[in-house]
């Protein structure tokens, strides 16, 4: 089986192969297969709960995978937190096809987390600069500021001062 | 009059730790509880709860009437009110009084003289204790014109404070005089949400300081004793992150210096119970300046307990009972052993600017072993609501030494495993690891300075991360897939995979 592993913006190409009661997993360094991969033979036996004890090259590790709300995994190795996201052909493609990697167009700022808007720092139709706080969040008595991923125009703007919001509500558009 | 029942007005890691003491003591205890906590594990570790009203703080654990009516419904004898909430809320504590209720803590008149901290500060000054410049008094309605030409005055960097506060709510470092106004609005907004009072003051701010603080302990016959130091230097924007004891500044000298400038402030205001001095210390002078005194039990109190022996809510407890102190000065110095030191575990995400980030966790395994302690007010299934603070519990390590207690601490957190929400539990790890923390030569800018290294992206292990990833998924895939092309069933049984397939993909 193949998998696109995005690390960190960057795309690897990962192949496991399954080899009776372990595995061969062949680590690209770009997307497409190149000259000198990494080749892990792993021993790999499930835990309870998504967790798994790996045995590589005679390296024992325990490796505790979380998967996000926003599909990212989150794999725990040796009080490490590795975090990836782990894409087959299909969701690669449709991935490619809604243009999620860049920040070309229009970027949606969402609240992170339920709370309330407490300052809103911009109207409808201002020019914004990279980094420029945009909307004042409280949750968990502290303010979160929000910041515009990229320079441009605010195209809409939702958020208002006082609301409380939910976990992924549109409050800035930024174009 | 014997205490017998109490409830605990609080929810979280600290309801949890009063409870198991009162366990231990064979006294009742009832828990309190908003909406969103109806299935906290504080509820459990109490024999009785009592719902306080909805989740929002504001309408459930700081509302003193609710609170009351739930010790008058249960029959309880006492209060113990944690930190934070209602803890040093001198008209809470009051009411409790007024209820024939047993407030653990100290007299509410001591409290309105040391809670608030311009009053402390006057109070510590008449003591002949030195403190840090600043106003005597909050800022008042209308007086911020004043208040920035007192600013100018003792000059910047400033500290603005909620008059009513600690734990770093309601507190910011002004550098420049243009954000004044600004800052003063943040720090009042921050200061009603937690404490429902705007009032703020001005102080220096000393720059390169260390923030270390002394446990005291009073009973009600005029004897009080100090309790050795909490260094609480490791600070996120005011809020502390790692606690230790002993600091790796003081001496056997300056310790019973401080320790003494902090029993005489307490008994200047005949203090009782357990209580905090907390000082700026100049890390390069040693010279200390009294701060503020928390009139309650300290998140970091573990710390002390660690290297006293001593279980500080069982002392609370039997002093408000009326119990002598157990122990004299003598007893606290011959007792003093070893090295402890705390790390908080936040609901937060430190790549993403400490973005709190509450939620289910699916899985929670706390580390065990030689010398680790947990606090903890959560376990698997629990659910981090969004309404309170993001601390969801303490790992605290005691060695023989401040560096077995670090190496210790590493690999506690190293155990500690939350999943479901984002947790610093790596971040406190490479705090651990900073060299100026190792070598103990820090001050309340160690965080700041650190950032960088803090948050590095290390991928050491990238590859059988990736690996583990890949497998996982693999063996998800082929568990999905057959299911699909499985003819040979009844209708009812593919109906019924297919609606357990459906929940499996929208997770």
């Amino acid at each position: 089986m193949r998998y696109h592993a995005i690390v960190g913006g960057e795309e690897q190409l990962v192949e496991v192969t399954p080899l009776g009661t372990t595995y061969r997993v062949v680590i690209h360094a770009g997307p497409k297969e190149g000259p000198n991969p990494r080749v892990l033979e792993v021993d790999a036996v499930h835990l309870a709960g998504a967790a798994l004890s790996l045995v590589v090259n005679g390296r024992s590790a325990r490796c505790d995978i979380d998967r996000g709300k926003d599909g990212a995994l989150s794999v725990l190795v040796n009080a490490r937190v590795q975090k990836l996201e782990l894409l087959d052909e299909r969701k690669l493609r449709l991935r490619q096809a809604t243009g999620k990697f860049s920040l070309e167009g229009p970027q949606r700022i969402d609240a992170p987390m339920p709370g309330k808007v407490v300052r809103v720092l911009v109207k409808a139709g201002d020019e914004v600069t990279e980094g420029q706080a945009l909307v004042v969040v409280e949750a968990m008595k502290m303010e979160n500021e929000l910041k515009s991923p990229k320079a441009g125009k605010v195209l809409e703007l939702l958020a208002v001062e006082g609301a409380a919001v939910e976990a992924g509500a549109k409050l800035v558009v930024i174009g | 009059m014997s205490i017998r029942k109490i409830l605990i007005a609080n929810r979280g890691e600290i309801a949890v730790r009063v409870a198991r003491t009162c366990r231990e003591m064979g006294i009742k205890t009832v828990a309190v509880y908003s909406d969103a906590d109806r299935a906290a594990v504080h509820v459990r570790a109490c024999d009785e709860a009592v719902r306080i009203g909805p989740s929002a703080s504001r309408e459930s654990y700081l509302v003193i009437e609710n609170v009351i009516a739930a010790a008058r419904k249960t029959g309880a004898d006492a209060i113990h009110p944690g930190y934070g909430f209602l803890s040093e809320n001198a008209r809470f504590a009051q009411a409790c009084t007024d209820a024939g209720i047993n407030f653990i803590g100290p007299l509410p008149e001591a409290m309105v003289e040391m809670g608030e901290k311009t009053r402390a500060r006057r109070k510590a000054i008449e003591a002949g204790v030195p403190v840090v410049p600043g106003m005597k008094e909050p800022i008042k309605e209308g007086g911020e014109a004043e208040a920035k030409k007192f600013a100018l005055g003792i000059g910047y960097p400033i500290m603005l404070k909620a008059a009513a506060g600690g734990g770093g709510k309601g507190m910011r470092l002004v550098i420049d005089p243009k954000d004044f106004d600004a800052s003063l609005a943040t720090a009042q907004r921050e200061a009603v949400g937690a404490f429902n009072d705007a009032r703020v003051y001005i102080e220096k701010a000393i720059t390169r300081p260390r923030h270390i603080e002394i446990q005291i302990f009073a009973d009600k016959h005029g004897n009080c004793i100090w309790l050795g130091e909490r260094e609480c230097s490791v600070q996120r924007r005011h809020q502390k992150v790692i606690e230790e004891t002993p600091s790796a500044i003081i001496t056997p000298e300056l310790r019973a210096q401080m320790g003494e400038v902090a029993v005489k402030a307490a008994l200047a205001v005949d203090y009782v119970g357990a209580g905090t001095c907390e000082f700026l210390v100049d890390g390069n002078t040693k010279s200390f300046y009294f701060l503020e005194m928390n009139t309650r039990l300290q998140v970091e109190h573990p710390v002390t307990e660690l290297c006293t022996g001593a279980d500080l809510v069982r002392w609370q407890i039997d002093i408000a009972d009326g119990a002598r102190l157990p122990w004299t000065q003598a007893d606290v110095l011959r007792n003093l052993r070893g090295h402890a030191i705390e790390a908080r575990i936040y609901a937060e995400d430190p790549a993403k600017n400490f973005l709190p980030s509450p939620g289910v966790i699916s899985e929670l395994r706390l580390a065990d072993g030689p010398g680790v302690r947990n606090d903890c007010g959560v376990e698997s299934g629990s659910e981090v609501p969004r309404y309170y603070d993001p601390m969801i519990g303490k790992l605290a390590c005691w060695a023989d030494t401040r560096e077995h207690a670090i190496a210790r601490l590493r690999r506690a957190l190293g155990e500690t495993v939350v999943k479901g929400i984002t947790t610093n539990t790596e971040y406190l790890k490479r705090v651990l690891e900073l060299e100026e923390f190792a070598r103990g030569d820090y001050d309340t800018s160690l965080l700041a300075r650190g950032q960088e290294r803090l948050l590095a992206e290390d991928t050491k292990d990238l590859d059988i991360a990736i690996a583990a990833a890949a497998i996982w998924q693999l063996e998800q895939d082929q568990r999905a897939a057959p299911k699909l092309q499985d003819a040979d069933d009844s209708a009812w049984a593919k109906a019924g995979r297919l609606a357990q397939m459906r929940k499996g993909f929208s997770r």
